[in-house]
């Protein structure tokens, strides 16, 4: 659990917000290290770690999980150095008042989201302003702000990451960083159990805007792909056919957009193995880069694994790194599972 | 410790209404030795004693603790349910991460957790989820592994780093008003450092539950029954991009605010120029606020004890009752240097009504 924990904090402390995903590099670096034999980043953006065949004649696999979140983007410094923003992915309005940012200008700046004092507020206080309203402090004057923060730098949360009880963990950007943590832990478990075949970890980007991942797809054109998203876990007032909750193991997502005869193959092996577990049934639209691995080059076969999060798109998304242990044993576990019968 | 460095620990303690314990402590360490008498009432207001030269009593008061939660229920799940202690704008409130616990007991990391954007329906993205629709997440499994860190009554703070940034300014919570007790240490500390002997007989008094019912600040005026009273805070302005001049209220940056009126009472104006004129006098900064909202202790001072001359003075601060609330560094010093030039004043320099 403690390299997990380690994994996590040096892969979400960075920036990472969709496009600009240039944060933790020196963390890919040492896990590039550990780990693959190259590390390369193609023009949309994603980072490629490429380990390859030890043997020929076994799958060549590909794992993906995005590395970039939601966040925001400068569109023009006002008087006092307040800047007006838009946002880059799906944020949630009701959090962002009075919300501590980063700014990555020519220096990385401490920021906070005004919130309007309660003698200004008028009508239904309870109404949110759209982001494009909202404004974030960074105690500059206009001149200096002009200077240090152009227009078109991208502010994210600031990172803080919290332990709570039962190996749980609250921050920002677990979203998707957590899945690259698992799959980070499974290549480490493949190798450790002497897997020979080529193993390439795909972290895309954009996935909040454009799911880049298509490009490293086409690039590698592996015979198999395992996407690694987070999914909404079951909270208080949760639509109540969703059933996952925190601690519950990876969800399995059954959907005709991926390929439900692998992800048939992967239940199956998950229940004959006793492996910890869900299966939901997305059953059109998996919302991830599920969707669009598939239609890639000549199609490839693509199963989803997700690990549950509360909070999602906030600065305290909540996941059990429990759930993000069994995510990667279950990986790991069918990787060796398909490796085999490729094989024959 | 002095200044903003104290302002620091001051802020990070956990010190919500009613349980202003951590905070008391601080207090009393820093001015152990520095003042002639003390006293502790029933309810925790402190209040330390420097003799002056007249019986002229003085009262200096600022309030030691913050809003806060209270945890009101735990469901099946493990999570908590609360109810806020002092006045919120519920739009700060959901997503903020919290210390949850009570006066010597280990505090335990949560936050306000509510459905993702994701499971939100179209209607509900667009209003902030009321305060009894929010609930806490401290991690648990269920509720017995949730009781084993958290009982009912327990308090929750904002867990928010203290950091300064931009052009001299600084982000907290609690500002509100653990700047006061700062400025108030500051000045028992210039007191005893120059061995300085006031004309004023001078209380400082560092009181409780300001943010819920202002019972410290009354009965603390009751016990002294001061002939002048100066009251420090911390007051919400708006000197924010787009804000209309008029809506302002005051300004980051000019000094501390000193207050013509309230929602509390309205401040003697002879006591207002007093104040602003020693401003101007020292080279102080120093400004009116310029809009009235809110209130403080100053609003049961003036009613205390047959009736207390006050003056209200307070730093202009952005986005008050948040966990980033945030101030002008330099408005702290200056409001040290005016606050200090009052305590030090002679009875005979103070206006007749």
């Amino acid at each position: 659990m403690a390299n997990l924990l380690k994994l996590a904090r040096s892969l979400t402390s960075g920036c990472s917000v969709s496009g600009f995903e240039d944060g933790g590099l020196s963390a890919l670096e040492e896990i590039r290290d550990a780990y693959f034999d190259e590390l390369t980043r193609e023009p949309a953006g994603s980072y490629i770690l490429k380990r390859n065949a030890r043997k020929p004649g076994l799958p060549k696999i590909m794992l993906d999980a995005h590395m970039d979140e939601v966040g925001m983007m400068v569109t023009e410094v006002l008087e006092g150095g307040f800047l007006r923003f838009t946002n880059i992915g799906g944020l949630d309005t009701r959090i962002l008042q009075a919300a501590d940012v980063t700014i990555y200008g020519k220096e990385t700046l401490y920021g906070v989201i005004v919130s309007t004092p309660p003698h200004l507020q008028t009508g239904d206080r309870s109404v949110l302003p759209p982001v494009t309203d909202l404004m974030i402090d960074t105690g500059l004057t206009k001149e200096k702000a002009e200077e240090l923060i152009p227009v078109g730098t991208p502010v994210g949360y600031m990172y803080k990451l919290t332990e709570l009880k039962n190996n749980r963990i609250c921050g920002k950007g677990f979203d998707d960083k957590i899945c690259a943590v698992a799959l980070i832990e499974a290549v480490e478990q493949l190798i450790n159990g002497g897997y020979e075949g080529e193993l390439d970890l795909v972290l895309s980007t954009k996935e909040e805007i454009s799911r880049a991942v298509v490009t490293a797809a086409y690039r590698l054109q592996p015979d198999y792909a395992i996407v690694s998203d987070v999914c909404c876990a079951w909270v208080p007032g949760s639509d109540s056919r969703r059933k996952t909750g925190l601690g519950d193991g990876p969800e399995i997502s059954l959907s005709a957009i991926t390929d439900v005869r692998l992800t048939k193959k992967l239940i199956k092996f998950a229940k004959d193995n006793e492996y910890k577990h869900t299966v939901t049934v997305e059953a059109t639209s998996t919302g991830t880069n599920a969707n669009d691995i598939p239609l890639v080059g000549l199609g490839i076969p693509t199963v989803l694994v997700s690990i549950p999060l509360r909070n999602m798109h906030t600065y305290s998304e909540v996941v059990s790194l429990d759930d993000v242990a069994d995510a990667a044993k279950l990986i790991a576990g069918f990787i060796k599972e398909i490796g085999k019968e490729a094989a024959i | 410790m002095k200044g903003t460095a104290l302002l620091e620990k001051l802020c990070t303690a956990f010190g919500p209404t009613s349980c202003e314990y951590e905070v008391a402590k601080i207090i009393a360490e820093e001015l152990e030795g520095k003042y002639d008498e003390e006293y502790t009432d029933f309810i925790g207001d402190r209040i330390f004693r420097i003799k002056g030269k007249t019986d002229k009593k003085m009262m200096l008061s600022a309030h030691m603790d913050e809003v806060g939660l209270m945890i009101s229920d735990i469901d099946d799940n493990g999570y908590l349910y609360f109810q806020p202690v002092g006045g919120f704008d519920v739009k700060v409130l959901c997503g903020r991460k919290l210390f949850i616990g009570d006066f010597g007991k280990e505090k335990i990391s949560g936050l306000i957790a509510s459905k993702a954007i994701h499971q939100q329906s179209y209607e509900e993205r667009k209003k902030a989820t009321p305060i009894d629709k929010m609930f806490i997440d401290i991690g648990a499994k269920d509720k017995a592994d949730a009781e084993a860190s958290v009982q009912i009554g327990d308090y929750a703070v904002f867990d928010s780093d203290f950091i300064r940034f931009g052009d001299g300014y600084i982000k907290s919570k609690a500002i509100d008003d653990r700047l006061g007790c700062s400025v108030l240490c500051d000045i028992v500390n210039y007191i005893y450092e120059n061995k300085i002997t006031p004309e004023y007989d001078l209380y400082f008094c560092f009181t409780v539950r300001e943010e819920v019912g202002r019972t410290g600040a009354l009965i603390t005026a009751n016990r002294i029954k001061p002939d002048l009273a100066l009251v420090l805070e911390s007051t919400a302005i708006a000197d924010i991009a787009g804000t209309p001049e008029h809506k302002r209220a005051a300004k980051t940056g000019d000094g501390p605010c000193v207050s013509l009126m309230d929602l509390g009472t309205v401040y003697e104006s002879a006591l207002v120029n007093f104040a602003l004129g020693l401003g101007k006098k020292h080279g102080i900064k120093c400004q009116p606020k310029k809009y009235v909202a809110g209130g403080t202790d100053a609003g049961k001072i003036h009613k205390a004890a047959g009736g207390v001359r006050t003056i209200n003075m307070a730093c202009p601060t952005r986005y008050i009752h948040s966990a980033s609330c945030v101030i002008k560094e330099s408005d702290y010093y200056e409001m040290f240097k005016l606050a200090l030039q009052i305590a030090l004043t002679s009875p005979d320099d103070v206006p007749e009504r």
